[in-house]
């Protein structure tokens, strides 16, 4: 079997926005995309360059400048896009939350889980 | 609607965010910009984690360790004054022997970061390393006026500085930075025909040529200028034949790069096929002098070199009490190894060389 990247917490939110946000996903709307992931924990912008450049390094995203902007006084912004071992990273997190939910389940029993949600319901309404 | 930042601000920002960044921060920090306190807020707590970053992402392990042990060895062989034993011989200067190499590998860490991304040439990485050894002995100084025992004896520090200047620049032309690290994809290159492309290519390399050949001539002048004064101060007889045999080795090396390796003239005008053979011809004349390093660019400091040795080994063994055998031994053990890491540099460059000779030839194959 093919060796994967170990991704933390922070990086799998960053990935999920990028692949939220598609052709879209440059260093301002990343940072707005993981608060609204991340909330009610706050995300500084610098913590979101520090870690792009770490997935750039790990070959899961790659970047691009785009043509420069007047809103942004003539400057470009440097798109960003998930690689095919960033999808593949993304996905293998996506499972084992999948499984750390159902053991959570198990464990603290179906009310708890109803609760939860309830609570997610109410977030995504 | 977002609000313009107040120029000083932003040149501000735009001098401490480092430049392979400094687009896509500057841009996004104006598009949030709500106003000029939230700009700068915003600037606070950004810039620092993208110089950390960018610093982490300009920074090899592998060279920081062999700088730190090039530098330590650099500022210990050194004698606080001529005459004198180095300082690895005394024990009280090996701590404060620490401060002058952290302060060198920090300022290499800050001028990497800050560096331009393009092309490092050699006269690029001696004015970088030159630099930081320069930010050091200002340090230093500082340390001498405050707090005297821990700072470097004057004399050690100047001979040290230059010693290390040397050993930090054939460390990094052996080891070059990874640019794919450094720099990320910018907007995509425009197309060019084959023509323009074989023409730029042959120019690009020429002038790579020229800039090699110009700090190869500085450096010689350097080393000239370093060993005729050794030769005017030493009474030492084998001293003196072994500083005169470097110069000549040094005038020997650079007449042979002026008369048989500049680069010669390109064609005014012509078709892909002409670039392409003046190109080729080129690259594989640089090859073979790459090639041929030990016969007319090593070779002509051996004798130099072994004559200085054989001389200190000698005058170690008359005056035994006075100066510690095994300062020879390091010296020539620090000799060996800068003409081992030249030797190995250009091997690596032969083989680049090599590639591109072989690209070269695909292509034209191909049309």
């Amino acid at each position: 079997m093919a060796k994967t990247n170990n991704i933390g917490q922070f990086e799998q939110l960053i990935l999920t926005a990028i692949l939220a946000l598609r052709e879209d996903a440059y260093g301002v709307t990343i940072h707005a995309k993981a608060e609204e992931l991340a909330d009610p924990k706050g995300v500084s912008l610098g913590a979101v360059y520090v870690t792009l450049d770490r997935l750039g390094d790990k070959g899961l995203v790659s970047s691009r400048l785009s043509d420069p902007t007047p809103e942004r006084g003539g400057r470009a912004k440097r798109c960003y896009q998930l690689e095919a071992l960033g999808e593949r990273a993304l996905r293998e997190s996506a499972i084992t939350a999948r499984r750390m939910w159902q053991a959570s389940v198990e464990a603290w029993g179906g009310e708890w889980e109803k609760r939860w949600r309830k609570q997610w319901g109410k977030e995504t309404a | 609607m977002n609000k313009t930042p107040p120029k000083m601000m932003e040149w501000i920002v735009a001098r401490m965010v480092p430049p392979a960044r400094r687009e896509e921060v500057l841009g996004d920090l104006q598009e949030r910009c709500q106003g000029p306190a939230q700009y700068l807020l915003d600037a606070l707590r950004t810039v620092p984690h993208v110089i950390a970053s960018q610093m982490r992402r300009s920074t090899d392990p592998r060279l920081v360790i062999c700088e730190a042990l090039a530098l330590y060895l650099a500022f210990l062989t050194a004698p606080a004054h001529p005459g004198a034993r180095s300082l690895i011989f005394d024990p009280a200067m090996l701590a404060p022997a620490l401060i002058p190499v952290a302060a060198s590998l920090v300022a290499l860490r800050f001028i990497d970061t800050y560096s331009l991304t393009g092309a490092r040439t050699r006269t690029v990485i001696m004015a970088q390393v030159a630099l930081a050894v320069a930010i050091t002995c200002a340090a230093e100084q500082i340390l001498w006026i405050e707090e005297r025992a821990m700072a470097l004896p004057r004399g050690a520090l100047l001979q040290g500085g230059i010693l290390a200047c040397f050993l930090l620049w054939m460390l990094r032309m052996a080891m070059p930075a990874d640019k794919s690290r450094l720099q990320m994809a910018g907007p995509g290159h425009t197309e060019q025909t084959p023509d323009e492309d074989i023409q730029q290519q042959a120019k690009k390399f020429r002038e790579r040529i020229r800039d090699r050949n110009r700090t190869e001539y500085a450096g010689a002048a350097l080393v000239i200028a370093y060993f005729g004064i050794r030769l005017f101060e030493t009474g030492q007889l084998a001293a003196r034949i072994g500083f005169a045999l470097i110069i000549a080795g040094s005038i020997y090396a650079m007449y042979h790069l002026r008369t048989k390796e500049s680069p010669g003239a390109p064609p005014a005008e012509g078709t892909y096929e002409k670039y392409a053979a003046y190109h080729r011809r080129e690259l594989v004349r640089q090859r073979d002098l790459l090639h041929s390093i030990w016969r007319w660019y090593l070779g002509p400091f051996l004798p130099g070199g072994v004559v200085l040795i054989a001389g200190s080994v000698l005058s170690a063994a008359a005056r035994q009490k006075q100066r510690h055998p095994s300062s020879v031994f390091v010296g020539a053990a620090i000799f060996g190894l800068i003409l081992l890491l030249i030797w190995k540099g250009n091997q690596r460059a032969e083989r680049r060389l090599q590639l591109e000779i072989d690209d070269l030839d695909a292509e034209t194959s191909r049309r």
